[in-house]
């Protein structure tokens, strides 16, 4: 069944009517996401490839049942955007911008949290459970990089984890889900969040982790299996090990500061908590084909 | 988006923070038509966004408006770390009985506002934070509740304040969170925070660092060239994209941080040497021309790599921007590139028949272009 998004969630889009809403709703349509309705301010009454749209979330809600939203909003929306899903029961997002001030995810998260729903996001790919859903602009038609399998993907960043699934493809295998949580300094669920999640799920056998220089969500992760929140057999490869400190490496939460945050350190507690670290995307793919999985 | 320190203090000042009396000073003729009220002796301090200025001679106390005059002559124009000096400060020295720290930053982990004092100040706080950890208070502040009195008394307590001393450092802290919140700052710095013999608090630095991606709501703030360490970044920030030098011959082109960081650890681990880091992902894909020309600016290149892996940047669409502008810019280097992602086979067939060779491998292009590289 995978994680996060099924072929039974009921998903809202937030800007439907837009370009690249319009253009990703086709792509998760396709995918089997079962998307029932789409919200777009003053455009009430349209429909988009069929799916009808609401001028607000509350109707969205009320008239289709709608339990996760995908967010195409410009960042500077967002949160208002998120506000009216919050307050009307949405309990999943998938916020896509980049360029969300921290402040607005700051008031997100807190809001998201006393809601009891959760935010993968923003500046995500988002989320994909291979062969059933896909929330966001996960290239599952992609079928060198996307299978069904037994590998579950949690990822900081996008284009990479098209290159790593492609090498678990090639190594005969295929993926539960794939979580992109983002490339902010402060992502709506954290690394071990979705750790906790491919945990309980029956299907997942082993994880991939992508990481990056910046942050602490790859120590986080090694304290969660040094305690035994996380048990399955963990893959991590993560760029920025040649990255200079103080410099922002594209995303905003790729950045060294204050001698914290290298990728050395990251794969010394990966390492230290029992985890495969590999030094090349395509040594994912070898050091999963040893696993037996 | 950092701030100079007299940016800072203008801030701090408006909000009801004291801050010492002061003016800024662009040339040496500004030091003749200083204020009438200006007093002697006076700190002067050159503004610079890099740190570790005291340690370099860029803050003095003088006494003499001729020395003051010739040290403006002197400073301004004059390099520190990356950048020209363009301003000085020039205020009334602080009478310091003692010296405190504080800051308020975004905590990642705990997605909240983060308070931290000391009650030593002066020092770099990184350096404090790994000598004596437990020098410093840190308080979580609730993003909906704000910071709250009682949160406020147990710093003030804790650092050892009273009295008067107590109220001042009350009223301070909280206007300090008010302009944390309301300038969307992923850091506000005082440090030090001055005690001066009259029991006075004062802010003797300002330390002010604005969300780039808030910098849309607070329109008087505009990044300019001295936010940048060289012309090329400031001109990539310009087109939309995220470069950074890193001195090799190598040009890397891709799409996604995430890429981009690992064709960069590739390339060392091959032996070779990048000379940037630029990412023309995300919305801005169709940017293929500009990244080309971003990167060909680069003195000493000798190779051109070229990696794509689109989700949201189809590689059709970036090979229709990049083949009619490597026509018009005619590259004086060879190219390798590895382009995947939708629309991969029509982008391949476009830049194939302009004659580069496609891989379908990171790893195979990186040898390509390190072995172009040292030839």
């Amino acid at each position: 069944m995978g994680i996060i998004v099924s072929s039974e969630t009921r998903v809202l889009v937030q800007g439907i009517t837009g370009r690249e809403g319009t253009f990703w709703t086709e792509q998760m349509l396709k995918s089997g996401t079962q998307i029932v309705a789409g919200v777009t301010p003053g455009k009430e009454g349209e429909s988009v490839l069929g799916v009808p749209v609401y001028g607000s979330v509350r109707k969205a809600v009320r008239e289709k049942g709608c339990e996760a939203s995908v967010v195409f909003v410009p960042p500077a929306f967002s949160k208002d955007a998120v506000f009216e899903a919050l307050d009307a029961g949405i309990k999943t997002f998938v916020i896509l911008a980049e360029h969300v001030p921290v402040h607005d995810m700051l008031e997100m998260k807190t809001f998201a949290s006393e809601k009891g729903a959760i935010i993968l996001g923003p500046n995500t790919a988002g989320s994909a459970t291979i062969g059933e859903a896909m929330m966001g602009f996960v290239p599952f038609w992609l079928d060198y990089v996307y299978r069904p399998g037994p590998i579950g993907v949690v990822t900081r960043s996008g284009s990479l984890t098209n290159e790593v699934s492609s090498h678990i493809v090639n190594a005969g295998l295929g993926q539960t889900s794939v979580i992109g949580i983002g490339g902010d300094p402060v992502p709506g669920t954290r690394t071990v969040d979705v750790l906790r999640l491919f945990e309980k799920d029956d299907k997942t056998a082993a994880v991939v982790l992508v990481g990056e220089a910046g942050g602490t969500m790859e120590e986080e992760a090694a304290e969660l299996i040094q305690k035994g929140g996380f048990t399955k057999p963990l893959v991590a490869f993560l760029a920025g090990r040649t990255a200079p400190p103080e410099k922002q490496m594209g995303h905003a939460g790729a950045i060294i500061t204050g001698g914290k945050g290298s990728v050395e350190g990251k794969m010394q507690a990966l390492q230290e908590a029992g985890a495969k670290v590999v030094m090349k995307p395509a040594e994912v793919g070898s050091i999963l084909e040893q696993m037996s999985l | 988006m950092k701030l100079y320190e007299y940016q800072g203090k203008e801030i701090f000042g408006n909000a009801g923070i004291p801050v010492p009396r002061g003016f800024v000073v662009h040339s040496p003729q500004d030091v003749d038509e200083r204020p009438e009220e200006s007093d002697l002796p006076v700190m002067l301090k050159a503004q610079v966004l890099a740190g570790k200025r005291g340690k370099a001679g860029l803050i003095q106390k003088y006494s003499d408006w001729t020395q003051i005059r010739d040290t403006v002559d002197e400073w301004i124009g004059k390099e520190f770390g990356g950048q020209k000096i363009q301003s000085v400060l020039i205020e009334e020295p602080l009478d310091i009985e003692r010296e405190l720290y504080v800051a308020i930053t975004v905590d990642a982990a705990s997605a909240c506002p983060l308070m931290m004092v000391c009650g030593e100040g002066g020092m770099e706080i990184e350096e404090l934070s790994s000598v004596r950890p437990e020098a410093i208070i840190t308080e979580k502040i609730h993003v909906f509740r704000g910071l709250l009195p009682y949160q406020i008394r147990d710093m003030v307590q804790t650092i050892g304040l009273q009295g008067a001393n107590a109220k001042a450092a009350s009223r301070l802290f909280s206007n300090l969170y008010r302009i944390f919140r309301s300038l969307d700052a992923e850091l506000v710095e005082i440090n030090p925070l001055v005690v001066d013999g009259k029991g006075n608090l004062w802010a003797a630095d300002a330390k002010v660092r604005i969300d780039d991606n808030a910098l849309s709501r607070h329109k008087e703030y505009k990044k300019g060239r001295e936010q940048f360490d060289d012309d090329i970044e400031y001109e990539a920030y310009q087109n939309g994209l995220s470069y950074v030098g890193l001195g090799g011959n190598i040009g890397v082109i891709c799409t996604g941080a995430g890429l981009t960081m690992t064709t960069l650890d590739l390339i060392k681990l091959n032996g070779g040497r990048p000379a940037n880091f630029l990412d023309f992902g995300g919305a801005n894909y169709k940017n293929a021309a500009n990244a080309l020309r971003t990167a060909l600016a680069i003195p000493g290149l000798k190779v051109l790599l070229l990696v794509t892996f689109g989700l949201f940047a189809r590689a059709d669409t970036i090979a229709e921007g990049l083949v009619p502008a490597i026509k018009e810019l005619k590259p004086q280097v060879p190219i390798v590139m590895a382009v995947r992602g939708t629309g991969e086979e029509k982008a391949r067939e476009m830049i194939e028949a302009i004659g580069i060779e496609t891989y379908n491998d990171t790893e195979g292009a990186v040898r390509k272009a390190v072995e172009l590289a040292e030839a």
